[in-house]
């Protein structure tokens, strides 16, 4: 994973899925044609499963998150200052850091793995176009909300993220997810997680300016960024550093205790 | 290398039982629609015009109940209205909202058509309801097999066995209620029940062996995730094999009318079987592959409520089924006319 300097971010942004190539190059095609023949070719109305229009967001911003996984240390203060913050119900959360015990055949002390997780807030994310009513949709800067007063709460959503970043909530029963905390880089402040990190371990920024923080570091440790399924062709744009190949596509292990909401 | 979870959320299935029962229901009226269409177009006195009564009674049921287990999976019902408000046409379950109404509409002209008699309106109305059914098939398969973050889901199997099972279930409800409509007492309509029902039941066999063969050949996502969870979870082995008998058992009573033609218990074990397999399919289809992790190892185990959201949502819907049922055969008995009747 190259750094999201502006040129990256926008081209990897561009990267299309196997099928819309295709769909690409016949649009191509036509507009060739089109603009041989001077024949106004009005653009196709969205195909089943396109990425709807994005919605003004914060203007000239792209966000994204990095997380520095040598400097997390399990301690859960992100996910009590969101709760906090964001009050979802109790056992449902928009962030939390799952927690792995690595032990290797060679005898020697297990290691811990610490890895937060949150919405990806993805440049292609696969909830948008799914959702029946345009509830959930993605802004200019990248941030993929839920308008839970016209969600109808079918779970299509829910579904749809590779990365179960989504959940009904029990109290508002609609679609429920980590909002970057728009409403407090609104007001000019950090997201919860980011400003309750003890060890610094998350950095919000802006993809799009070369000179934020976030880059910078991506810059510094270009070789080491990783993202959550790449695969998916989600394009994720919440970005790891230190995370180990083994979790990078799901994990293959023993479950273990899990935090099973009682209501 | 042995990697431990210490600590992770339980995630929550997003769609419940009421999911299983509406594909489940929906699946059926698409079945009981194609045979209804088929049934008007038919030469009179044919096998499958004479099973009309018994296509008509089952798409009446399952059209006016599986709209209802539709609206109940929503966890905002009442925001139904915003389907239309907010049309978006590049979301299959939108498209939905607008092809299940038309497919209700045209069933239940269809079946009014019948009641009053009229083959003309029958035949009318018969070829836009084979479409429409057609168009049911279609968004409901699309609307799991897109879903790329589950494998079990995202490969174009899923949607033909849907269809299959779907129309495995309707044959063996049309057999259940030849123990009350009064055209089923015809054995030749009993035959011609069997004759689909093997059909059908070979199809999906030969589904499955596609899908095994391609599986294995391909290595794809679905197969192996599937060689996985049957690997590691005996829940998973248990399901294979239990829908793997119920299925041997199924195709082995189609191959033998002999057993079932002539025996009301038989016929009753026959049609509750192949109804059993359909639903079980569903239920391992959503429920059981809601609790495979998208991330996380092992599995996320469902409980059962006992409420509406569980054990008495899947009961209400089946009761549902039985009022209706019973309103429509007493409407028949008690209003309808001879040649309804027969």
């Amino acid at each position: 994973m190259k750094p999201a300097c502006p040129s990256t971010v926008s081209a990897d942004a561009a990267a299309p899925l196997p099928c819309h190539s295709k769909r690409g190059f016949l649009k191509e095609l036509l507009g060739v044609g089109a603009s041989a023949t001077v024949i106004p070719i009005m653009p196709v109305q969205a195909a089943m499963g396109d990425q709807p229009p994005r919605r003004p967001g914060i203007p000239g911003k792209r966000f994204g998150m990095l997380i520095d996984l040598r400097k997390c240390i399990g301690c859960q203060a992100c996910t009590v200052s969101c709760s906090v913050e964001n009050q979802p119900p109790i056992g449902q959360f928009r962030t939390t850091v799952l927690q792995y015990e690595i032990d290797k055949e060679d005898g020697s002390a297990p290691a811990m793995v610490s890895l937060p997780r949150l919405c990806n807030h993805c440049d292609n994310p696969p909830c948008v176009p799914v959702c029946p009513v345009q509830a959930t949709f993605q802004r200019e800067d990248g941030m993929v909300l839920v308008d839970n007063e016209r969600c109808v709460a079918c779970g299509y959503c829910v579904q749809a993220c590779p990365y179960d970043a989504r959940f009904i909530n029990h109290e508002t029963q609609t679609a429920d997810k980590c909002t970057f905390c728009e409403h407090r880089l609104e007001a000019g402040l950090l997201p919860a997680c980011v400003e309750s990190c003890v060890g610094g371990a998350r950095v919000i920024g802006d993809l799009l300016d070369a000179d934020s923080e976030i880059n910078r570091q991506m810059e510094q440790h270009k070789d080491d960024i990783k993202v959550l399924k790449p695969g998916m062709n989600t394009s994720p744009r919440v970005f790891y550093i230190g995370l180990p190949d083994e979790f990078v596509n799901e994990v293959e292990g023993q479950a273990s205790v899990r935090l099973v909401a009682d209501y | 290398m042995q990697i431990t979870e210490l600590l992770t959320p339980q995630y929550e299935a997003a769609w419940l039982p009421w999911a299983v029962q509406y594909f489940f229901l929906v699946g059926m009226s698409t079945g009981a629609a194609l045979m209804a269409a088929w049934g008007a177009w038919s030469r009179p006195g044919s096998a499958a015009a004479r099973a009309l009564p018994l296509a008509i009674v089952l798409l009446l049921v399952t059209v006016l109940t599986a709209p209802v287990s539709l609206l109940a999976d929503l966890h905002q019902p009442a925001r139904f209205w915003h389907f239309y408000a907010y049309f978006t046409p590049w979301s299959w379950m939108s498209l939905g909202a607008i092809l299940l109404p038309l497919f209700v509409i045209l069933a239940l002209g269809l079946c009014l058509a019948w009641w009053r008699g009229s083959l003309r309106w029958m035949r009318i109305l018969a070829v836009p309801l084979a479409i429409s059914a057609a168009s049911i098939v279609v968004y409901t398969g699309a609307e799991i097999s897109v879903v790329r973050a589950r494998p079990l889901w995202n490969n174009p199997w899923v949607p033909v066995n849907l269809a299959l099972t779907a129309w495995l279930a309707a044959v063996g409800a049309a057999l259940l209620l030849t123990l009350w409509v009064p055209a089923g007492r015809e054995v030749a309509v009993r035959a011609w029940l069997g004759k689909l029902g093997l059909f059908l039941s070979l199809a999906l066999l030969a589904v499955a062996s596609v899908w095994v063969a391609s599986g294995h050949v391909m290595q794809t996502p679905s197969f192996l995730e599937a060689l996985d969870l049957y690997a590691d979870y005996p829940i998973w082995r248990i399901s294979l094999w239990l829908s793997v008998i119920l299925g041997a058992f199924v195709l082995a009573l189609w191959l033998r009318p002999g057993l079932w033609l002539h025996s009301r218990i038989m016929g009753i074990v026959l049609g509750v079987s192949a109804c059993a397999a359909a639903w079980g399919f569903r239920w391992a289809l959503f429920m059981g592959v809601q609790g495979v992790p998208k991330y996380g190892a092992g599995l996320y185990v469902y409980h059962i409520p006992l409420g509406g959201d569980g054990l008495m949502g899947i009961i209400g819907v089946f009761g549902l089924c039985v009022a209706v049922l019973t309103m429509v055969l007493w409407a028949l008995e008690h209003k309808g006319s001879k040649r309804v009747l027969s």
